[in-house]
């Protein structure tokens, strides 16, 4: 037996105009989605009629789902920043500057522990950020001066270390090294500008994050739309 | 038993057909680290360096100094077809290796020869002694060193066998 006459408890909330026949509401994709948000507020037609017996907690639990899905991808990533030692253990490139090597796009994974038998060298490609810049930099190490004191007059003495270690950095795709990008006061990075080493790529997948910083409304599209695959994925 | 939509069957086949995919991709990470880890090591034939310039004077001005450097090294070995590019690059270090810098560096990609030979070649960066320090009378170690850049994975550096000394003499005229 079906229909709304089968169950006297969705016949309270199922009337012939909010009653959609599953055919003729899906017909279309923007049909198909206004079908959907109803039946996931209880306003179906007859197959969907065991939605609306729910209770208010079972309601809730899509909502649940997504707050425990943030939490764990929250609790992950901040998982990532203490194995890494890193404030930002993944980056995604923004530039040409490294090409061919690395592409506007890649996305790559940073690693900041430097035990004493693997310290930073010349070679090493790191991401690091300077006071003047919003966005942090991708290069590659060209020179390493390890010396046990500030030995030098310029804005670069910084740290409490007994060995002070001093880096130049250029991008492969680059002619000079990157003095002009550093501060004025500046002609060395020093540990402490380095967020972490790059040891891992994806190539081009962080094109999405690019696009989505360039058009902001796709941003809230998406977080729109993987909300609502979340809420509707439950049923 | 309820039949399944065919928007859920093409869903299931989707996530099942990405899950493979990821776990395909990174077995193949996996197995690229290792043999890239236990490939042989490359060895540099006909090392040397020459000075073609020396520069400045302490206190006024920082030292800088001009090279050439001489290298063979055959790269095909080591090459996989699922690598991006070879980062290959020549450090020259001092005794005690507190001073690493970078003399010359080329990138192999998949269409560049693999075998690189350098006869006289002048060195792209020069080397400059750190802030109130000198070259003279001391000597660095050159050494070939390269990074291996997958397309996806890890990047991986090796150093090949082989290097080469160089002294500046007490002496060395600007």
């Amino acid at each position: 037996m079906e229909g709304p006459e089968a169950n006297p408890s969705c016949s309270e909330v199922l009337t012939p105009s909010s009653a959609l026949p599953r055919a003729e509401a899906t017909r279309t994709a923007l049909g198909w989605f206004w079908f959907r948000v109803r039946t996931c507020f209880g306003q179906g037609d007859a197959a969907t009629q065991k939605l609306e017996q729910r209770s208010f907690v079972q309601r809730l639990l899509p909502l649940c789902t997504l707050v425990l899905t943030l939490c764990l991808a929250f609790t992950l990533w901040r998982a990532l920043v203490l194995w890494t030692y890193s404030e930002s253990p993944v980056v995604v490139v923004l530039s040409g500057s490294m090409e061919p090597g690395i592409h506007r796009g890649d996305i790559l994974f940073l690693y900041n522990r430097t035990a004493a038998e693997r310290p930073l060298r010349v070679g090493d490609m790191v991401v690091y950020s300077l006071r003047d810049r919003s966005l942090p930099i991708i290069h590659r190490i060209i020179e390493v001066h390890r010396r046990a004191s500030e030995s030098i007059g310029d804005g670069t003495r910084a740290s409490n270390s007994s060995i002070l270690e001093y880096f130049l950095t250029k991008g492969d795709n680059n002619f000079g090294d990157d003095r002009g990008l550093y501060p004025a006061d500046k002609k060395w990075l020093l540990r402490s500008d380095v967020i972490g080493r790059v040891i891992f790529t994806i190539p081009k997948v962080g094109m999405l994050t690019i696009l989505m910083n360039t058009h902001k409304w796709l941003k809230y599209a998406l977080i729109g739309l993987l909300s609502l695959t979340l809420l509707f994925i439950s049923e | 038993m309820v039949a399944s939509t065919w928007r859920q069957r093409l869903t299931s086949y989707a996530a099942t057909c990405f899950f493979w995919f990821l776990i395909l991709l990174a077995l193949q990470v996996a197995l690229d680290a290792v043999r890239t880890a236990r490939c042989p090591q490359i060895t540099v034939k006909n090392f040397g360096g020459r000075i073609l310039g020396f520069h400045g004077n302490l206190p006024r001005a920082s030292e800088t100094a001009f090279l050439s450097i001489d290298m063979e090294a055959d790269f095909q070995p080591v090459w996989r077809g699922t690598y991006r590019q070879l980062y290959v690059f020549i450090v020259a270090e001092s005794k005690n290796a507190s001073s690493q810098v970078t003399l010359w560096d080329k990138v192999v990609g998949s269409r560049d020869s693999r075998v690189i030979r350098l006869i006289g070649e002048r060195a792209k960066y020069p080397l400059r002694a750190f802030p109130n320090e000198t070259l003279r009378g001391n000597s660095i170690t050159m050494r070939l060193h390269y990074m291996v850049m997958p397309y996806v994975g890890l990047y991986q550096r090796r150093v090949a066998l082989g290097s080469a000394d160089l002294t500046f003499h007490e002496n060395a005229s600007t």
